[in-house]
């Protein structure tokens, strides 16, 4: 053939293999259908969208909520960004900050067909506040105006939230950089009105839901459904038709159900020893691999409890404390990748964090030299309590550090109980009969007020429920944190890292150990995978699929 | 014979307030806080305090324990548990089939395999079965429940894949969107349980029934129905079986409250949602209304339970039928 | 529960007791026959014929011996491997060696690196290997822990048969209301479903008597011996008061009666002795029990205390470590076993042994 016409059919060739590779690797739509089986190795709190405030409920209600401001499907950078979703845009701001105005895009439409406006969210805020739910989320709204009373049983409504036509207005009590961060939160999640008529402290098992899921059945202790919303018009994928949730096998069994295939996600954990088999066989992050470990943006610590004898006014014996523990061994307890180990309050990934090489990742002969040095004389009896959960490798962990602290003269007494009695007894300041607990806290949303101000602020102890476990309560600090709280920027970024730093040097609340990953462990039967950590932890449940 | 079922139901009745009255003067000698737990999670010093009174903690023991009584009595309620807010006579009336089943199924599988291997062995004293039989009877009794559970899930559950390692499913109507159901499925995930509880009451029954069986063989009467000419099958079906058994159907009734105790450690392995679960998971939990609930119902089944042996009991021996 | 059927139930052999695990023989009336009558002469052939037909069971001795040893080796042998090997059962040992390369406890026969105060490290043996994560000795906490298991298994025995065999024989020979009140006793005990009972029990009392030690035993054991103490007495207590109650009716306590002797002396010179039998042969098989039963609370995570090693404990641990270190699984599994087998079948020797008509 001439060469221009052989050009052309080379380009033509060409072009049609392009084309048709580009439809092959394109997005897969035809990937829909099929029940995605998780199991669960304990039964959640509430599926309660006001009253659930567990790890494993958010992960499904990421599924099923939609929010004015949410996380994007995506992994990386792109997933990190609070977007807006059923907010036509970002919202407009007073020039004080104080105002906020967001356009309700339509379309959005709840699982029985109730549209979703201004008024669903009005309802959820007010829903969150009232007393009679009993919610312990309802620190979140402190800067919203007009909460505070609704929650003291002084005022019906919050007044500082409303619904006008399309537009829902937030009026907050001062300016606060992290309102949009709050947003992402299933507590206020769009309900529908029925939801928003039911006050029960017991929770409500199912309910509509205006994102690509709805919970369709719970049977308390055995197994939660998730069904796909067949009124969900919003953009975001809906792969599998059911999810099903089984609750209540041991670790073990999980793991064997996985491997095997008769579930595609071990939510509970698997023994710590599987991890590294599992990576061995099945290899580390593949692209739909059966073995995906993320980061977490959290922190495991020894708190310590500076409002009892033993550490009050003491900060040689935390500093001790802090020498003494052996992280790497705390780590080793929980298998292969179980975590970073850390000697600072925030986590990597969150602005501010910086790790300052304050105090040792590991033991030596040298470093339990120094915890003694610093403890001497400052063990004031010797005699502590130490709290932690009883499930999982909590037992195992806690011997660790009983057996460090022992180390600088201390014989702490362990006591063990289930979690959710752990961090309520711990956060009440009438039943905090402890001298250290061993805590975990993971971001609510990604900012460091969530671990510095709500963790550490002196304040927060005269609640009768919070979370400042070590009962700290330093006048200098608390104004540094409350001062770091109003900038905006890499300069709040700074004066984090720097508050974190002097806190750990000067006068340490916890004994920071090891910040976690999120281990994943999933079936052959599965693809799709996308981790978004924001949304929670785990595989986003609405875009997993069978292969 | 009227007067004998009178007093035993009076006694029945006796009993049932003696063991609510323990437990519950023991449940709340619990270190724990009951208004506080049942007040939630964010309750002031004054939530509590109400919250007291409404569960009327403040007033004397004897007092809250009479109301206890009544509310069991009258409203049949068993409280709401601390743990989830359910009622607990509904939580108990989910779990009680699954216990049943597993129950029920073990014994009849365990005197299955205890029946033939005791009157076997008794009637071949010192043969290779009775050997066999004696080993398998003393393994049973000495390995540990637990052990045995581990062992079975692991290898027939998961590296051999014969039955399903854990699980249970409803025969009728399972929940919406469970992944198994109907009676294939509930008895295939009934087997390791069954095999692991029954194991240890089949090693024991053997035994009970060889020793039984061989007591009766030395009997006069069974000398004297030989020496009469009867055939030893006859012999052996109307007067060994029926006199070795009797007290074999006495030591079932005992069992029950046995029973339920190996329930606990087969349903925890394998994951069953029934009363040892239950139990467990409130004892684990401190949820003070359903641990009480299920000590009480139990106990007010085992009462029930061996009222009945008792009476059945009554019309077969003479002696107490006439009396 | 009705006293007839008792007694048919106890006189016929068996009852599983009270725990899954526990299998009592029963008390035959053999024993009782008028050929043992006590008397200067036939008292002392009274026990060597027991001791001689004992020894002629040869798994009965083996037994024995196995539980002699089982105790020295616990008691004497623990302390003494643990100062040579230099360590205790509950030292973690993270720093060097006491977890492979791949974070897994180390195999068996592995030495060890303990830092010492100067900074070096000195190498140890494990015997067999770690037992967990935390890499402590597996083969010493597995000594220390028949310590624990034979405390609980003895001292609940201790406890329940005092209990019951006093109160059983008062009942048995006294009748009237002291029989009333205690037999009603029992039926009352008995009416809870024991296992749910011990482990509420153990749950609740456990967290104020779990500090209890004594300075001598593990955390966890005195919770465990009060809870199985107090809630097994009603079983020797049947048994006793039906071994009590045909007793009473011999002849020889009617003569004792006629020439003046007080009840008192009745039940001590003449009704013990013949108590001591079976009383021997129920605490072998409920040591047994009681063993069994600490294994399987422990296991729930009610029973022996952290750090503290148990074979309850062990076993709990073990089933995580199925696929990288199954031995873990099996040595508490088969110290268990054989330590249950031997007292079994030490009691099923005492058993025949005291009944010179057994054709078993």
């Amino acid at each position: 053939m001439n060469g221009k016409r052989l050009l052309g059919v080379v380009l033509a060739t060409t072009s049609l293999a392009l084309l048709l590779t580009a439809a092959s690797t394109a997005a897969p739509a035809a990937k829909r259908g099929g029940t995605i089986v998780i199991e669960f190795s304990s039964d959640v709190d509430y599926v309660d969208p006001q009253l659930s405030y567990y790890g494993e409920t958010w992960k499904l209600e990421a599924a099923t909520a939609c929010k004015l401001m949410n996380w994007q499907d995506k992994e990386g950078a792109a997933g990190a960004v609070a977007t807006p979703e059923v907010a036509a845009g970002l919202p407009l701001v007073s020039k004080d900050g104080k105002t906020y105005t967001f356009t309700i895009k339509p379309g959005f439409k709840f699982s029985n067909g109730q549209a979703v406006t201004a008024r669903s969210f009005v309802d959820s805020f007010n829903r969150f506040a009232n007393p009679k739910m009993q919610s312990t989320g309802v620190q979140f709204l402190d800067i919203v105006k007009g909460a505070q009373a609704v929650i003291d049983g002084k005022a019906q409504r919050i007044s500082g939230v409303s619904a006008k036509g399309n537009k829902f207005v937030v009026k907050l009590t001062k300016a606060s950089p992290d309102f949009l961060a709050r947003l992402t939160m299933p507590f206020v999640q769009a309900i529908d009105t029925k939801l928003a008529g039911q006050i029960d402290a017991n929770g409500i098992n199912d309910y509509a839901s205006c994102g690509p899921y709805y919970f369709a059945s719970r049977t308390p202790g055995r197994s939660i459904t998730l069904k796909r919303n067949p009124n969900y018009k919003g953009g975001r994928t809906a792969n599998a038709d059911t999810i099903q949730v089984n609750i209540g096998n041991d670790v073990a069994v999980e793991f064997q159900n996985v491997e095997k295939g008769t579930s595609d996600y071990a939510s509970g954990g698997i023994p710590p020893t599987e991890w590294k088999n599992v990576v061995q066989k099945y290899g580390l992050n593949k692209k739909d691999g059966r073995v995906q470990v993320r980061p977490l943006l959290d922190v495991r610590y020894v708190a310590m409890n500076h409002n009892r004898p033993l550490f009050k006014d003491n900060p040689q014996l935390a500093k001790a404390v802090n020498w003494a523990v052996d992280r790497q061994a705390f780590s080793a307890q929980g298998g292969y990748l179980y975590g970073k180990r850390t000697g600072q309050i925030l986590p990597p990934g969150m602005l501010g964090y910086k790790p300052q090489g304050i105090y040792p990742l590991r033991v030596t002969a040298n470093t339990t030299k120094q915890a003694k040095k610093l403890a001497g004389g400052n063990v004031r009896g010797g005699k502590a309590v130490l709290w932690s959960a009883n499930t999982g490798v909590a037992p195992l962990q806690a011997q660790l550090i009983q057996y460090n602290l022992r180390q600088i003269g201390i014989d702490a007494e362990i006591r063990l109980m289930p979690r959710a009695q752990q961090f309520t007894n711990a956060g009440n300041p009438q039943t905090a009969t402890f001298d250290m607990t061993v805590e975990r806290w993971g971001a609510d949303y990604a900012d460091p007020y969530d671990f510095v101000n709500i963790l550490l602020d002196g304040k927060q102890i005269t609640q009768p429920q919070h979370n400042n476990y070590a009962y700290f309560n330093v006048a200098k600090f608390n104004r540094q944190m409350t001062q770091a709280s109003l900038l905006t920027g890499p300069k709040r970024g700074t004066a984090y890292a720097a508050l974190d730093g002097a806190l750990m040097r000067e006068n340490p609340p916890w004994a920071p150990l090891v910040n976690s990953n999120d281990r994943i462990f999933l079936s052959s039967r599965v693809g799709c995978i996308t981790v978004n950590e924001a949304h929670g932890s785990g595989p986003l449940l609405n875009l997993i699929c069978l292969k | 014979m009227t007067q004998y079922l009178i007093r035993r139901i009076l006694w029945a009745a006796v009993l049932f307030v003696g063991v609510t009255l323990i437990t519950y003067v023991l449940f709340f000698l619990l270190p724990a806080d009951p208004a506080r737990l049942a007040a939630g999670k964010s309750a002031t010093a004054e939530d509590v305090e109400r919250v007291a009174h409404q569960l009327g903690l403040d007033r004397p023991i004897h007092e809250q324990y009479g109301l206890f009584l009544k509310r069991l009595v009258v409203d049949h309620s068993l409280g709401r548990s601390y743990a989830n807010r359910r009622s607990v006579n509904e939580m108990i009336g989910e779990a009680v089939p699954v216990t049943a089943a597993l129950v029920i199924g073990g014994a009849i599988l365990w005197m299955l395999i205890a029946l033939p291997v005791g009157v076997i062995s008794a009637l071949r004293p010192r043969s290779l079965i009775d050997r066999a039989t004696m080993i398998f009877i003393l393994i049973g009794i000495s390995a540990p429940v637990v052990w045995i559970g581990l062992l079975l899930q692991y290898f027939v559950g998961f590296k051999w894949g014969l039955t399903p390692n854990a699980g249970y499913c409803d025969v009728f109507s399972p929940p919406d969107g469970a992944t198994c159901g109907g009676p294939a499925d509930w008895a295939y995930h009934m087997i390791l349980p069954w095999v692991t509880f029954a194991v240890l009451f089949a090693a024991s029954y053997a035994r009970m029934i060889r020793s039984n069986v061989m007591d009766t063989l030395g009997e006069d009467y069974v000398r004297t129905a030989r020496a009469k000419g009867a055939p030893e099958s006859l012999v052996i079906r109307r007067h060994v079986l029926r006199n070795a058994l009797l007290p074999v159907v006495t030591m079932l009734g005992l069992d029950i409250g046995v029973a339920l105790g190996g329930a606990i450690f087969t349903e925890a392995i394998f994951n069953l949602p029934g009363l040892g679960r239950l139990a467990l998971n409130s004892v684990l939990n401190l949820d003070l209304p359903t641990m009480q609930g299920v000590v009480v119902f139990a106990t007010l089944a085992i009462i029930v339970l061996n009222l009945i042996v008792d009476i059945v009991y009554a019309y077969i021996d003479p002696r107490i039928r006439l009396a | 529960m009705s006293n007839l059927a008792d007694a048919k139930a106890a006189a016929n052999g068996q009852a599983v007791g009270f725990l899954p695990g526990g299998s009592i023989a029963g008390v035959d009336d053999a024993i009782l026959d008028d050929d043992l009558v006590a008397s200067s002469v036939q008292a002392r052939g009274y026990w060597e014929g027991v001791w001689l037909r004992l020894r002629r069971d040869k798994l009965a001795i083996a037994g024995g011996v196995f539980i002699v040893l089982l105790f020295i080796v616990a008691f004497a042998g623990a302390p003494l491997a643990s100062k040579l090997l230099g360590h205790g059962p509950n030292e973690p040992f993270l720093v060097s060696g006491g977890l492979d390369a791949d974070q897994l406890p180390a195999g068996p026969w592995t030495h060890v690196g303990k830092l010492t105060e100067s900074g070096d490290v000195d190498q140890q043996l494990f015997v067999l290997g770690s037992d967990s994560t935390l890499a402590r000795d597996e083969f010493l906490r597995l000594l220390y822990g028949a310590q624990v298991s034979l405390e609980v298994g003895v001292g609940a025995t201790l406890l329940s048969l005092l209990l019951g065999s006093i109160l059983g024989a008062i009942a048995g020979f006294h009748r009237g209301i002291a029989d009333t009140i205690i037999s009603r006793s029992i039926e009352l005990t008995m009416a809870f479903p024991y296992l749910l009972f011990v482990i509420t029990l153990a749950a609740t009392l456990g967290t104020r008597l779990n500090k209890v030690t004594f300075g001598f035993l593990g955390q966890g054991v005195v919770t465990l011996i009060l809870v199985f103490g107090l809630l097994g007495w009603f079983y020797s207590a049947r048994v006793m008061r039906s071994v009590a109650l045909s007793l009473r009716e011999k002849e020889f306590v009617e003569a004792a009666r006629m020439v003046g002797a007080s009840n008192w002396r009745i039940i001590r010179s003449h009704i013990f002795p013949h108590l001591v039998g079976p009383l021997i042969v129920l605490a072998t098989l409920n040591v047994a029990a009681f063993i069994l039963a600490e294994a399987g609370l422990s296991f729930l995570g009610l029973g022996i205390q952290l750090p503290t090693a148990s074979w309850g404990n062990l076993l709990a641990d073990a089933p995580q470590y199925y696929t990288s270190r199954p031995l873990l699984m099996v040595w508490p599994g088969i110290a268990l076993l054989f330590t249950t087998l031997a007292f079994n079948l030490l009691g099923d020797g005492l058993r025949d042994a005291f009944d010179p008509r057994g054709s078993r």
